[in-house]
């Protein structure tokens, strides 16, 4: 039994005997894990992902010690409005990963096993919603939500809004990709930058929004650079390090840390090895960071490497300062998580393409119709196109969704057939 | 014919082209074609519509982007090709905004446009202010039908066990649009006002305020409520673990993925339902009168009645005379049917105890196999009969623990034994039984040996998956690690205990508790179970025939 498995042994009897101890020992025990990281460095991690781990672990520090300057929020809600606000975004998603990670989630999916939610919902909602009802996470002043990508979240907002007698604010993005959406999510917009400052009692100035857009986009000008960059060069990493990515690319984005970190990526991988006979993976939906099979594969190999998600690429969208409600709208509205699959399949296809992918995941997240209706749709378009598709089914944030010994055979004799494609 | 699905689809605009429509409602009999193009986990109501269009039965259909699910199947519809004219509507989340209420009525023009250009035809206005009419005040008691969508043949099978009327509520039905209707002879409508008509309706669960729903659960006329969810559908899923404690009147959920082949398992527990809140519809086979000239007042004990519990795995007889005492009991394995198993239990039983089928006056069948049993006079629920049972073996019992082979429930009954509330395990094995059984089998033990060696663990393995496929390879993989039996076993018991202490902790916690079925013989899921639940179990021997118990007791009521 290793030390997390330990840690999250022990956590789990003080979840269900001491809840509101549980969070404290939480903050310690991460404030510990940053201290481990800073005594004993692995040389094999790159400063750029030694920042990003310091930069996710602040935030859940941060949100855990200080819900009250926080705000909750879904993952595809703009963050520059909280940015500029100077308010951290609280995400349940990231939240349930962190528990995951900490191995402490099986008491909160049995919590709402027992509060007779459905299993068949998303665990990032489902772990969060536990977590909740258990008093680990905390309530923050008022949360954000939208349909977009998920919706796991127009069940979880709402209830955490009746659960902690919060004010919430809901942003409805129309399916259609048109001028009309973009101006109906662009009015939301502007009501909820008035939402921000009425409940964080903090203004937003006009200044300020333009400010972090333009560093959101300088952000993402940055990375898209660091993407093409992986075309040709390897970093390493670890399959944690890549779930990071977007605290960049959503939660953080408009934050000056962000934009440091997309430098800082830049630069390295800008000094970083050949990519070699590495097989290049392009990943679409969530990744199961925990996944030892996984982490045999991808985690500082030689074998094969995941150079970006759909997640991630999808971010990368051109930011106008001059009209930030209609630029963070026009992101959403003309996201591929957003309407029909076509965007995400063009976008998976420009992605590939971008970063010289030789193959393509996608991850059938247990609980996500979103992607597992799609999943099918899109490995036939791909492969119409000559990008080679796997299909893997598992859980990206319960890993008892997962079968180790399915996961590792399907990977590997994917990763045995592009190699034998490439010959 | 246009069919549709959500009652948010701007039906009136088909009058308008002297269109009819219908809900898409029927539940599929398999999903032999959808699930060669979709993946297995969408929802199936998703697959049902899916199946609809592959077999060709639907040519134009209106869709509403209601939720990721049906997203997804508007994707997959349209790649067939099969329809003719097929529309998927962006149904905004917000009916209060005057931004949503515009949204949606640009989506009504959409619609009317397409269908103009699909069909040749012009709208005619006149035609669409007339399909505008008041719908019937609906009075009386009811059983209120809640939740997701549930089949027309869900809703029939309902609505055969109940003495009230099922009232459907489901999210597609309750359509009730109002709209002013001009006086003049009008050549154009206000798409805005149809729009907030249509978003004027109860919400469904889907919508950004749901609160309004609460008046589906505060009726008085609703004498109880079934609440139906489908698989993967998890608006209404949430929404029953949200409403389950508020309301006060008795409740049944049930769980389909939207295939006939549910409903077989479903009519026990509909059918115990009604037996719980005493509106049974019985027919006039289940009205036989009750024998009672065989009764001898003088000798109660020469009074023979019997109580066989036809169940998955085994057939159990149980004999009692008039004053309530066993005569005699059997147990033997299900097996060339339940008709069969279940005469030669009774013939065997009666065999053990000296006594012949003409002596017994009254017959109860209860158990899977119930309503195939010719012998029977009457067949009541093991729900009813295990909670009748449990409450003669144990009379201060309110929480009875049962694990079938097939099944796993948690029944909670009052101080009379009458059940006041009860939960089952859905399709998935986990927590019965069968788990159990297979996992033995991959283990290559018996199932007694199961049963004990499980109590000599030492290191504590957890077996995280719940899915029986999953847990057994993962017991594959804990047994190439060469971790030890006993261990693996520990946590296996520990994997049923999480499943059905779930199930007994959504029940609430209240004693005294008894854990009855043939696994109640098993020594290693009793500790895990009690350590699980924090509570002292009650087993005794009967445990197994607790069912049968209760048949008998019923027939001798």
């Amino acid at each position: 039994m290793d030390i997390y498995q330990k840690f999250g042994s022990y956590m789990e009897k003080q979840i269900v005997k001491q809840p509101d101890q549980a969070r404290k020992k939480l903050i310690v025990a991460y404030r510990a894990k940053q201290g481990i990281d800073r005594m004993f460095t692995d040389k094999r991690v790159p400063a750029s992902k030694k920042y990003l781990t310091k930069l996710a672990m602040d935030t859940m520090i941060q949100v855990l010690s200080k819900p009250e300057q926080s705000a909750m929020t879904s993952l595809f809600v703009p963050s520059e409005p909280l940015a500029a606000a100077g308010i951290t975004p609280y995400s349940p998603e990231a939240m349930s990963s962190f528990m995951t990670g900490s191995k402490i989630e099986r008491p909160f999916l049995q919590k709402t096993s027992e509060e007779g939610m459905p299993d068949s919902m998303c665990s990032y909602h489902r772990v969060f919603l536990g977590a909740a009802d258990t008093g680990v996470c905390p309530e923050a002043p008022f949360l954000i939500y939208t349909n977009l990508a998920c919706d796991g979240n127009m069940i979880t907002f709402p209830y955490l809004m009746d659960k902690y007698g919060i004010p919430g604010f809901f942003i409805d993005v129309p399916y259609e990709k048109t001028k009309e959406s973009v101006q109906f999510v662009a009015d939301q917009l502007r009501e909820m930058n008035v939402f921000i400052e009425d409940y964080s009692h903090k203004k937003i100035t006009q200044e300020a929004l333009k400010q972090r857009i333009l560093t959101a986009d300088e952000t993402l000008k940055n990375y898209r650079k660091y993407l093409h960059a992986c075309k040709t060069h390897y970093i390493g990493g670890t399959l944690t390090h890549e779930m990071y990515q977007v605290f960049i690319t959503h939660m953080l984005l408009g934050t000056n840390q962000a934009y440091q970190y997309s430098r800082m990526l830049l630069s390295d991988i800008l000094k970083g090895e050949p990519t070699g006979d590495r097989t290049k993976l392009l990943w679409i939906h969530m990744m199961p960071f925990f996944s030892e099979p996984m982490k045999e594969l991808f985690e500082f190999s030689d074998r094969a490497v995941v150079q970006a998600s759909d997640i991630v690429y999808d971010a990368c969208f051109s930011l106008d300062a001059e009209k930030p409600f209609e630029s963070m709208a026009k992101r959403m509205v003309y996201s591929g998580f957003n309407g029909s699959p076509e965007q995400r399949i063009k976008n998976a296809l420009d992605a590939a393409e971008y970063t010289g992918a030789d193959g393509c995941v996608i991850f059938s997240h247990w609980g996500c119709k979103t992607t597992i209706g799609a999943a099918g749709l899109i490995q036939e378009e791909l492969g119409k196109k000559g990008l080679e598709t796997l299909i893997l089914d598992g859980d990206g944030c319960n890993p008892a969704g997962n079968s180790d010994g399915q996961t590792k055979t399907r990977l590997e004799a994917f990763l045995e057939m592009l190699k034998e494609k490439e010959r | 014919m246009i069919y549709y699905v959500c009652k948010y689809t701007p039906v009136e605009v088909f009058a308008g082209f002297h269109v009819e429509t219908k809900p898409l409602e029927h539940m599929a009999a398999d999903f032999e074609h959808a699930d060669r193009v979709v993946h297995a986990n969408l929802c199936g109501f998703g697959k049902s519509v899916i199946e609809a269009v592959l077999s060709g039965n639907v040519k134009e259909l209106v869709l509403v982007n209601c939720c990721d699910s049906m997203r997804r199947t508007y994707d997959h519809v349209k790649k067939t090709g099969l329809t003719d004219f097929l529309f998927l509507m962006d149904l905004p989340h917000d009916g209060h905004s005057f931004c949503s209420n515009e949204k949606l009525g640009r989506e009504i023009r959409r619609l009317i446009s397409e269908y103009e250009t699909y069909s040749g035809k012009k709208f005619d206005v006149k035609a669409f202010f007339q399909a505008f009419h008041s719908g019937k005040a609906k009075e009386g008691p009811y059983i209120g039908m809640l939740g997701v969508r549930a089949g027309a043949e869900l809703i029939e099978m309902a609505q055969g066990a109940f003495s009230l009327p099922v009232r459907n509520e489901t999210c597609v039905s309750g359509r009730e649009i109002w709209m002013d209707v001009p006086d003049v002879e009008s050549t154009d409508f206000s798409e805005i006002d149809y729009a907030r008509s249509l978003m004027a309706q109860l919400p469904c669960r889907r919508m950004g305020r749901p609160g309004a729903r609460n008046q589906l659960f505060m009726d008085p006329n609703c004498k109880g409520v079934i609440y139906h969810t489908i698989k993967f559908c998890d608006f209404y899923g949430f929404e029953y673990a949200e409403i389950k404690d508020k309301l006060e009147v008795p409740v049944l959920k049930i769980e389909t993925d939207y295939t006939t082949q549910s409903l077989g398992q479903l009519t026990t527990r509909i059918e115990a339902f009604a037996e719980t809140i005493g509106a049974v519809k019985r027919n006039d086979e289940m009205k036989r009168e009750i024998k009672e000239n065989g009764f001898d007042m003088e000798h109660p004990e020469k009074f023979l009645v019997a109580g066989i519990d036809s169940g998955s795995t085994s057939t159990d007889v149980v004999i009692m005379n008039g004053n309530r005492e066993i005569v005699s009991s059997l147990i033997i394995p299900t097996g060339g049917g339940a008709a069969l198993s279940a005469e030669k239990c009774l013939l065997e039983a009666l065999e053990k105890c000296g006594k012949k089928r003409e002596e017994i006056a009254r017959i109860v069948t209860t158990g899977y196999g119930r309503n195939y049993i010719a012998d029977g006079d009457e067949s009541v629920t093991e729900i009813t009969c295990h909670a009748k049972g449990a409450h003669y073996l144990l009379p201060s019992v309110r929480t009875i623990i049962d694990i079938g082979g097939q099944d796993s429930k948690a029944i909670r009954v009052d101080e009379n034994g009458a059940v006041k509330n009860f939960l089952m395990n859905d399709k998935c094995a986990a927590g019965t039984g069968r788990f159990l059984e297979m996992m033995a089998r991959t283990l290559g033990l018996s199932l007694e040996e199961m049963s004990s060696l499980g109590l000599d663990w030492k290191e504590d393995v957890v077996i995280s998956s719940m899915c029986t496929v999953f847990a057994e390879s993962e017991v594959v993989s804990l047994v190439a690690q060469n971790k030890a039996l006993p261990d693996i076993i520990h946590g296996l018991n520990n994997s049923v205990a999480a499943k059905v202490g779930a199930l007994a902790a959504r029940l609430g916690e209240e004693g005294d508790y008894i854990l009855t079925g043939g696994v109640a013989k098993n020594k290693g899921i009793i500790k895990a179970l009690e350590e699980k639940m924090n509570v002292k179990l009650y087993i005794c021997e009967e445990a197994q025939i607790c069912g049968a118990i209760g048949a008998a007791l019923f027939a001798l009521q």
